[in-house]
């Protein structure tokens, strides 16, 4: 028999369902303005081009906007338990930490995606049909599921852990508190890779001309690096931060 | 059914409110916790509910840390606190959110109370008043039959005939599995309701009772003029002087306003006594 303090699919489901109907509204005006300025977007470039369509330059904003909308959602999705005369309903909630702090991830990555990527379909969909009728434009979709995007939302997923923590730990303006902690933790960075630099190259530095890297060593460099990155950003940095949102969640108090 | 051992706390690093406090709470009984204002009344129960966590000891339901949230044990927990905020939704949609967590909820036990609270179910909560809303509150924690049911402050907040008829349903709802704990600092609202007393000052218990010890050792009354009678604690009222003697064979009403002001004034008189 299944132990009530294990995960329960049911829970979780009811915890997912919980939050959407608590804060449908948030979502519908962060989507909402989504598809609008999308659509006017792409409307605007097919005007001004005469009726031709920059495809490529519409989806990437279209990217980027749902980078910019899932972060600022995904920060205010633990408002509940910053705001004690609410947090007190959620918190004793017969659910287990993970339970509760699993739904409110995926909602904000994989549900998000899913949403916010079928309205981009949608919205590129109809923008494309508009300009058709006005101007006669040529057909052409928008594929959520080439490599390309695919990649490009796993990017969403990896730097959504940073968001999530933001969520977890600022008890106010966590979005902005989040973008300003990534900023400062980034000058720390640079300052530590600068120093230690310094200290190995000294004030000279490492000079190096086009004689001494060919292609191909240019483009190990370039694989190992992206390497490097992925190892670090998708590989440590999302767990770590999700680890810590976890034990964050759990020593929450009211 | 619940025990809390050697709890210490304070909200700030050198600010104590708890030391090393220990309390021991049956099922089948409603507690009255009562205390002045900052004694540490809803610390308490927020410490019973695992909303904060001690610095020291522990606080166990069923014999399980309440700290660690586990759902077996939230799920036999009710909070009804005294400052929350509902969400802009119909009691319908509230319900069928919440109660599914709560294995022994009722929904006609929660309609029933409804009813008797005069709480219609056509508008969003928020539309409610601050009191119908408490109504509500108390209606859902009874209905989701929790063993342990904690309300701070329950009658804050409710008109002269919602109180009675809280004392009224909260009579006729308690079980023998249940542990109900009221704080609050009306105490004469919960006179005919509560069987244990627990009064808190300054983050210690200096006081914890039956009612009906109470009623067996000690007796309230007015001080007839002209008589010496020995008592254990006296107050002036309108018209002459409240006070409380020990009880010399006939049982009196227990004025827990009159108890708790003693309480206050002079623990150990009247733990002596009892």
């Amino acid at each position: 028999m299944e132990s009530i303090n294990q995960f329960s699919a049911q829970r979780f489901t009811l915890l997912i369902k919980r939050y959407f109907v608590l804060n449908y509204k948030p979502w519908l005006i962060g989507l909402g303005a989504l598809s609008g300025v999308l659509l006017l977007v792409s409307l605007i470039n097919a005007y001004a081009s005469g009726g031709s369509f920059n495809f490529p330059l519409i989806t990437s904003l279209g990217s980027v906007f749902i980078f910019i909308v899932g972060f600022m959602t995904t920060s205010s999705v633990f408002k509940e338990i910053h705001t004690p005369a609410r947090g007190q309903f959620f918190l004793t909630l017969p659910a287990t930490t993970i339970e509760k702090l699993f739904s409110h991830w995926f909602i904000t990555s994989i549900a998000y995606i899913l949403i916010a990527n079928i309205i981009l379909y949608l919205v590129l969909l109809f923008a494309n049909g508009l300009s058709n009728l006005i101007w006669g434009m040529q057909w052409s979709f928008f594929n959520p599921f080439s490599i390309g995007n695919l990649e490009l939302m796993g990017q969403y997923i990896v730097a959504h852990s940073l968001f999530f923590l933001g969520a977890v730990y600022f008890r106010k303006n966590n979005f902005l508190k989040t973008l300003l902690s990534l900023f400062a933790l980034y000058v720390f960075l640079g300052i530590i890779l600068g120093l230690s630099a310094w200290a190995i190259f000294g004030s000279g530095g490492v000079l190096l001309d086009g004689n001494e890297i060919n292609h191909e060593m240019q483009l190990q460099l370039e694989s190992n690096f992206k390497l490097i990155n992925r190892i670090f950003f998708a590989g440590i940095m999302a767990p770590f931060c999700l680890l810590v949102s976890y034990f964050k969640f759990k020593e929450r108090e009211v | 059914m619940i025990q809390i051992k050697d709890l210490s706390f304070g909200y700030k690093k050198n600010q104590v409110l708890f030391r090393n406090l220990n309390l021991e709470l049956q099922s089948g009984s409603i507690y009255g916790l009562f205390g002045m204002n900052g004694a540490g009344k809803t610390t308490l129960l927020k410490h019973i509910a695992g909303l904060l966590f001690p610095k020291n000891g522990e606080c166990l339901i069923f014999e399980k840390n309440v700290q660690m949230r586990l759902p077996e044990i939230l799920a036999n927990i009710y909070v009804i606190p005294e400052e929350f905020v509902l969400p802009a939704v119909k009691i319908d949609t509230f319900v069928d959110l919440h109660a599914p967590f709560y294995p022994r909820f009722d929904r006609t036990i929660l309609d029933k109370y409804l009813q008797e609270f005069e709480i219609s179910n056509d508008k969003n909560l928020t539309a409610y008043s601050y009191g119908q809303k408490k109504k509500f509150l108390i209606a859902f924690g009874l209905a989701t039959q929790t063993n342990v049911l904690l309300m701070d402050e329950p009658t804050n907040g409710l008109d002269i005939p919602s109180k009675s008829q809280f004392r009224r349903i909260m009579a006729a709802a308690s079980t023998e599995d249940q542990c109900i704990i009221i704080s609050t600092h009306q105490v004469r609202d919960l006179a005919s309701l509560i069987d244990h007393v627990i009064v808190l000052d300054d983050g210690q218990i200096i006081f914890q009772h039956n009612i009906m010890d109470i009623g067996n050792k000690l007796a309230f009354g007015k001080i007839k003029e002209g008589t010496a009678e020995e008592y254990i604690y006296a107050e002036d009222v309108l018209g002459g002087k409240a006070a409380i003697y020990k009880n010399s064979g006939h049982d009196t009403a227990i004025d827990l306003e009159l108890l708790f002001n003693a309480i206050i004034k002079d623990p150990q008189s009247i733990n002596q006594v009892l």
